[in-house]
This record gives structure tokens, sequence and C-alpha cells, in this order.
């Protein structure tokens, strides 16, 4: 390893000097030189050189040191991070520099698109901000057109909310861009700034912690001393004055949505709404900043990473998929629409950290709704969130000002006008996504309602018979051992279908309303099964296999009824069912209000199929079920059951009708085959067409016949018994209870 | 004054590109190949470059420098990719292209503070690249770089005695090496 052979004894004991010396240089300290000199005078002079030699090499060296040391840590989630006082003081003022007109007078923040500086434009003696570009384009004459262009068109503004520029331009090869200094931060660091507060107090609510109010206290004397006042007033309004945030908060997102509408107008699209491109003044106002900017990027290809998946984050799925066609204003609105939710829930919308993983997110996925996060945030600012981040443009607000109205209205108490995405709506978007898994899934399902049965059946029989012939033929041992193989060949291929089947059920591929029925039949034909198989193999597996669906059976039972319960309340909001049930006025007048509050339970959401779902689900059933009760009487209760029976669809034969009508065995396996073919149909309707309305009329069709089919199956007896329980028949078409389309086509 | 040609900045180049590479690099990615790639493009671009003094010239080859750098470091780094590196090289490639971006924002942030400097930066390169390998890579580490003698002796597998001793020398030889070209002070 040591060189030491190689050096004269002389120079070994000059380099532990040295060595001595710039060690404690690099400790911080300050040794004496001269003290040295005259300590070592045998090497006095190779010392004096070296230490000329260092100095004026250091002195040439800074400038590249500095260039050296730029791995900065600001390069933070591609966000300008307004450097600590410590950052600062590696630009003293004297040597940051001068850049044509302006003097550059300190350093406030950086990121992927350039260095801001505070500087001051000399000849008219104003402070400005200098936003130094990162131009790797400064080769390519064609991006440098384009960045003219752009930012020229930019500098056209005029709006109260959009930081002016002042001036685009090139001085020695440096590119630049000039704007109205703005004394404040950015929401990015007011959002930093808010989750570290937000997660000191629930240190505190935990454990008494010595160290989180000072550590308070240093951000409080660190914010008296910068000018951001007004973010403290907003940080203490998050933590005491929830409801005071939510409203400041929303009245900051309509001052963007105002000047966003403004450039929208003038044609100009923003292309990069971010936290990081917000800023908050002294006084409360919000400016929009960096107009023109974004496609720059996008030229110049700046590939940091961390830099661009901070972009991405808050990008449009068209934007961030790379579909320039498909780009148009509306990109400001979603990613305005999700800074707002990340104001709101102080949680990002997309969390991914993987570049791949987050435009998947993205493209895929729905963020939580703001209120499964934080409950306190009012249900109108989260519509408003998820009408602006709708994944489809169409969906979105159509104008920025349409989204700034709707704030102002929240701001105004007056009612909002989004709406929440209505079922269908809901069942569109679950069609959209699930296309191709829905067309392999109806294959599976509709093999196993009708198939299953048929196989089960088979698989008895072998086993009979391949015991019978045990029994009796012994001397017919080849057959035999023929026939056992066939039977185990089955019972494979049985076994399979049905975890399949368990498999399917238990994903959230079907669960959604229209589906869940569905859903019971095959878990209802997959615990059959297991229980046949149970009774004739002694398999420990199978066994579990057989608890595990009975549970779910039994979960997804509870459910289903639920569900049967509120969409039978739900009929009482139509007229025709008012007019069966003779409904008195008074009546109708006690139910508005509890049937409105009803109906939020299609905005549950079922996509998520979650224990907290099920929870509010099965109380809102037993809800129905106390009001239903004490509204209507005992006749009244019996024709809304009625009622119930003559609107087409699954639950119409569900397992518990068909039992207490009595069915035989071949009745009940005609039933499965009649269901699983009207399943199948308006599984199709769901998959391949655009749903909407339309879709579901025809899906009432189609159980319309089915049910039809079914009654024509029914002995005498089985269709008195059911002529009771429908009714007479109601006078006008029933719907399906589903939320008013609101504006949703 | 004419502006002297591409070749007479070679020396700087390198220099400046040896700095920008992380020392664990050096030897996955070679400085003169960047330089002559860089020199190249230079000249199929020369056109392009619109600026008059000798300062814009070579602000216009450290920019082009910069991207080629850049280009280089992130195209080994996902060819690599496959193979199967380990991650902590990885890591160097992402932070020495993210160094020499940052570099070329601060490259263009304050030029005309450094533009007194490049013509003693550029005597200093050919100096520093007349001196033998590893009293080079020691200085430069050390006085460049900021390293202190302790990561210089680990880098360079040295005792750190050893390291001083290079960091002497190559010192003493730079001041040499200066004196002789007759231009007297550095």
């Amino acid at each position: 390893m040591s060189s030491g052979g190689e050096e004269v004894p002389s120079e070994d004991s000059l380099n532990r000097i040295l060595l001595d010396y710039v060690e404690a240089i690099e400790r911080g300290g300050n040794p004496n030189r001269s003290e040295l000199l005259h300590r070592y005078p045998e090497f006095a002079d190779e010392m004096a050189c070296f230490f000329a030699t260092r100095d004026q090499l250091d002195r040439l060296a800074a400038p590249l040191r500095e260039g050296a040391s730029m791995i900065s840590p600001a390069y933070d989630d591609g966000e300008m991070t307004i450097p600590r006082s410590s950052q600062t003081a590696r630009f003293p003022l004297s040597d940051v520099g001068r850049v044509g007109d302006f003097r550059l007078l300190r350093e406030v923040g950086r990121g992927g698109m350039g260095i801001v500086y505070e500087a001051e434009q000399v000849s008219l003696r104003r402070r400005v901000a200098l936003k130094v570009l990162p131009f790797a384009a400064a080769v390519d004459p064609r991006h440098l057109q384009r960045f003219r262009n752009e930012a020229q068109a930019a500098a056209q503004l005029h709006h109260t909310h959009i930081v002016p520029v002042y001036a685009v331009g090139a001085e020695g090869g440096v590119h630049y861009y000039a704007m109205q200094f703005i004394d404040g931060q950015s929401l990015a660091q007011l959002l930093s700034e808010l989750r570290a507060t937000a997660a000191q107090s629930d240190e505190r609510d935990h454990a008494i912690h010595p160290e989180s109010d000072s550590v308070r206290q240093k951000i409080c004397a660190e914010k008296l001393g910068s000018t951001a006042s007004s973010s403290m007033i907003i940080a203490s309004e998050h933590s005491s004055h929830r409801k005071d945030y939510y409203r400041r908060v929303a009245e900051l997102i309509r001052q963007v949505a105002d000047a966003l509408e403004y450039a929208h107008q003038v044609g100009i699209i923003h292309r990069d709404i971010k936290p990081a491109n917000l800023l908050l003044d002294a006084g409360n106002r919000l400016w929009v900043t960096d107009f023109g900017l974004a496609l720059i990027r996008n030229d110049v290809g700046m590939t940091a990473t961390g830099e661009l998946v901070g972009t991405i984050r808050y990008m449009s799925p068209e934007q961030a998929l790379g579909r320039p066609g498909l780009v148009d204003h509306r990109t400001d609105i979603y990613s305005l629409g999700i800074t707002l939710y990340e104001l709101l829930t102080l949680t990002p919308a997309f969390d991914r950290e993987d570049r791949h993983m987050l435009l998947r997110q993205l493209a895929e996925k729905d963020p939580c709704p703001p209120r499964t996060i934080d409950p306190a945030i009012p249900g109108e600012l989260e519509t408003i969130v998820l009408k602006a981040t709708a994944k489809l443009p169409s969906e979105r607000y159509s104008s920025a000002r349409e989204f700034a109205e709707d704030l102002q209205r929240f701001l105004d108490d007056r009612p909002i006008l989004a709406r929440r995405p209505t079922l269908i709506d809901k069942i569109a978007k679950w069609g959209r996504r699930h296309r191709t898994a829905t067309l392999s899934a109806i294959i599976v399902l509709v093999f196993a309602s009708v198939g299953l049965g048929v196989t089960a059946t088979i698989i008895a029989r072998e086993h009979a018979k391949t015991k019978a012939a045990y029994q009796r033929e012994r001397e017919a041992k080849v057959r035999e051992q023929e026939r056992a193989r066939e039977a185990e060949d089955h019972y494979l291929r049985t076994r399979r279908a049905v975890d399949l089947f368990v498999e399917l059920s238990d994903g959230g591929l079907l669960d959604f309303p229209p589906l869940v029925p569905l859903r019971q039949r095959l878990l209802e034909a997959a615990v059959a099964y297991y229980q046949e198989l149970n009774d004739q193999r002694e398999d420990s597996q199978i066994r579990k296999d057989l608890e595990g669906s009975q549970e779910r059976l039994a979960r997804l039972q509870t459910e289903l009824n639920a569900i049967n319960e509120i969409n039978r309340t739900l009929l009482l909001e139509q007229n025709i069912v008012r007019t069966y049930l003779d409904l008195t006025p008074q009546q109708i007048d006690q139910f508005t209000p509890f049937l409105n509050q009803v109906k939020e339970y299609q905005h549950i959401g079922f996509s998520e199929s979650s224990e907290s779902k099920r929870r509010q689900i099965a109380d809102l059933a037993a809800d129905c079920r106390i009001k239903v009760e004490q509204i209507l009487t005992a006749a009244q209760d019996r024709k809304l059951r009625q009622a119930y029976f003559q609107l087409p669809g699954p639950h119409v034969f569900s397992a518990a009708v068909v039992s207490s009508l009595g069915l035989n065995e071949s009745q009940k396996r005609e039933v499965e085959k009649i269901q699983a073919e009207a399943s199948l149909a308006s599984l199709q309707l769901f998959a391949t067409g655009e749903p909407r309305l339309q879709t579901m009329e025809e899906v009432a069709t189609v159980w319309e016949i089915a049910d039809q089919q079914i009654v024509l199956i029914l002995t005498p007896a089985q269709k008195k018994q059911w002529n009771e329980m429908t009714g007479p028949p109601i006078q006008g078409k029933l719907r399906f209870p589903l939320p008013p389309p609101g504006n949703a086509e | 004054m004419p502006l002297k040609p591409i070749e007479a900045y070679t020396d700087y180049l390198r220099l400046l590109a040896r700095l920008q590479l992380a020392p664990q690099l050096r030897g996955k990615l070679d400085a003169s190949d960047v330089v002559q790639q860089t020199v190249l493009q230079a000249h199929e671009r020369r056109e392009q470059f619109q600026g008059h003094t000798e300062e814009e010239w070579i602000g216009w080859l450290r920019v082009i420098l910069a991207n080629v750098l850049s280009g280089s470091l992130r195209a080994y780094n996902t060819g690599a990719r496959e193979i199967g590196r380990e991650r902590s090289l990885d890591q160097r490639f992402e932070e020495s292209a993210s160094r020499v971006e940052a570099w070329l924002i601060a490259e263009q942030s304050s030029p005309s503070v450094r533009a007194s400097r490049h013509e003693e930066l550029i005597r200093l390169a050919s100096a520093l690249s007349l001196l033998p390998a590893d009293q080079r890579e020691a200085v430069e580490l050390h006085h460049l770089q900021g390293k202190t003698v302790a990561e210089v002796g680990e880098l360079m597998e040295r005792s750190r005695p050893a390291a001083m001793g290079l960091i002497f020398r190559g010192l003493k030889r730079l001041r040499e090496i200066l004196n002789e070209e007759g231009q007297g002070n550095v």
C-alpha cells in the first residue's frame, strides 16, 4: 500500500510536517506558518514554496471547486428550494456576479429549470428575480428561438396573479428571464412546512418530546427572520382552525384559476402548474410563475431523474404519457386540481418514487378521495377536486373560469355546480379499465355457473360407479383403474375451475353493485363444490378452502342483503312506487331528506372493497330498515317488497327466493343457466360499449327477459306463490335506483 | 483578437472533464474520449457560435463539453445497467451527471467573474498535463476537488504521508513548469 520506500528520509519527515499542517487546516484550524518555518529551518525553502503554490492554486481553483461541489441537495423533486443561511454563505454578495444589466445579489432557489437570483436591474434600480436557464440548448439555435418565442408570449401576460416578466434575453452565453421579485415563498415550501408541523403535533400527541418545541421555535424564528409571515398564519390555521384553512386554500387556488383563465384566453398554456410554481407573497396574494418555460424543458431534454419525477407528479395523464396532440388548456386544470388535492390533504395524490410506477399510477389509478384521508375536508371541495382531476379531459371543468367560479361558489356558501361521478360514470370507468380482464372473466364465469353443476354431478356419479365396480367386479381391475383415473382427472379440472372462481369473486373485479348478486352466485357454487368434494375426499386443503369460501359467502350475503335493503328503500323516490304504495304527502315529506342521504351511499365507492366500506353500507341498510318501519304501514312495507321483485335484475331469483319457492334440482340448474346467460349479456354490455344510461336500460331488458324465462319453468303451485310475492303489476316503468345524472351526459 | 483554434483548449477541457468525473468512474469513462468528442462537435457546430470574445468562445466550448459529458455519463449508465453492474456505480454515474448539469447551470450563471481567470486556468491545465500521472491526480483531488489528504490517500490507495508526498512533489513540479514557461508568477 504505502509507497514510503520511495521517499528519502528527509522528504519523509517533511511530508509528516506538511501533513500535520494540512490536516490541522482541514480540521478548521489556523496553524501559524512562520512558526513552522522557524521550527524547521532545514525545510524552510521548500515549505515557503509549498505555501505559495498552494495559495495560488487555491485561488485559481476556487471557481472550479465551486462547480465541483454543486451536487446540491436542492435537487429535491425539482422544486425550488430556498437555501438556508449556510448555503447562502457560499455565495457572498460580492462574489455572485453580474449578468448584463443585472447585479446578482443572492441565490434564492434552484431547480431543474435553473437558478433564481435576487438581483438588481442596475439601469432601472429595481429589484428583480433573475432566472438563469440551464441551457444545454445554447448550442442549438432552434431551441433558442423557441424559448424566445414562448418567453416573449409569456411576457405579454398582464394579470394580478401572474408574475410579470420584465425581460428575456441572453448575455455572454447566459440565457435569463427577469421577473418581478416576489417576496415570499412557494406553495411547495409551505406544504413541506405544514407537513413538518403536522408531523410534530402528531409526535406531541403521542409523547412529550423535549426537542420538538425547540425545533418549532427554531422554525418560527427562521420564519420571523424571513418575510413569510402569511405562511405562518396559514400554518397556524391548519393546526387550530381547520375550517379557515380549507377556505384559505380554496381562495388561493381560485386566484390561480383566475390567472389561468386569463392566460388560456390569450392562448397560453402553462403546462407546469405545481406547488413550486405558485408563490405566496406577504400579503397573501398568490402569483403564478414560470409561464412559457415548460415547453423548453421538454425541448432541452432535462432528464435529471428526480426533477422529472417531481414534475410528473402534477402532470395530467395525457401530458405525462406524451400525447402532445391531446394536451390543451385542460392539462392546467388537472394540475391545479392535483395541487389543490395536496394542499387539502397534505399528501401527494400520486406518491410512487419510481418513474414507471408513477406513470402507471397516473394513468390507471384514482387517488384516494380527499375525505378518506381527512374527513374534515368539506364535501364540496372534494367534489371540486375530483372533477378537476378526472383522467379524461372531457370530464374535467371545461375552462379555468368554471373551476374558479365553483371555488367562489364554495367560498360564498352557494351550491357548487360540479357533480360527483354517478354510478353510471363509475361503471363506465370500470368497463374501460377492465375491458380485457372482463372478457376473459366472462368466459370463466359462464363455464363456472353453467358447467360446474354438471361436472359435480359427473364426479359424484363416477365415484359411485367406481365404488360399485370395486366392490362387485374385482376382476375388472383394469377398467376400474381407468375410471379412477378419469375421476381424478375430473376432480382436478373441477378444482381448478372452482379455485379460479373463488379468486375471481375475491379480487375487486366483480366488486361493483350490479355484479354483486353474480358474485354471490359464484361463491355459492364454490361452497357447494367444496362441500361435495369434502364429503368424498379426505383432503385438509379442501376443508380449509371450504371454510374460507363459506366465510366469504357469509360476508357477501350480508353485504348483498344490505345493498338490497338500500335499493329497495330508494324505490320510494319513484312516483309510480309512491302511487303503488298510496304514500301520503306527509310520508313523502318524512322520507325525502332521508332518501337524499341514502343516495350518498353510491358514492362510498365500490372499487376499494374495505372493511370500513362494508360497515358503512351495513349501517345505512339498518337505518333504511328503521326508517321504513317507522314511516310505512305494514301493508305498505309488503307492497314495497313486491315492487322490488318487479324490478328486473339478478336479485329477483336469489338463492333465498329459489329455496322458498321450493324449486327442484333440475329447475335450479335451469335458473342458474338462465342467470348465467343474462350475466354474460350484461357483462358484455358493460365491457364492450361506452356505458351510458342507455346501457343500464339494456341491462334491465336483459334481466326482464331472464326473469320471465324463469317464471315459465315454475310449476303452477310455485307460480301462484310467486304471484303473491310480486303482487299486482305496477303501472309504469320501474327504474334501477341511480343517483341523478347531474351534469354527466 | 482572432480566436485560438479549438485544439488549443484540449488540456483545459480535459482538466474540466476530469474534475467532473467522480474518481471512481475514471477507469470507466475516459476524459480524453469525452474531450475528443467535444472537439469534434465543436467543429461541426462551429458556425453556430455567434460570440466574439475569447470568454464567449471558451464558454461555448464548456457548454458543449458539459453536454457531451452528461450525455455520455447517462448513455454509459443506461447501456451498462443491463449487464447488472453494481448499484453503487450506477449511483456514481447519476451523481456525476447531476453534478455536470449543476455545473452547467453555474457555469452560465456568472461567467463574467470567471472570465478573468480563464487564461490562468488554461495555463494551469497545460502545466498539469505535464505532471506524472500520480502527482497530477493527487494535486487535482486535493486542490481542485477539495478532497482531504486522507480522502486522497483512500482514493489512490496510499498512506496519508505518501499522499501528502505526492501532493508536495506535484506542487513543486507544477511551479517549476510554470516558471520554465517564463510566464512568471503562478
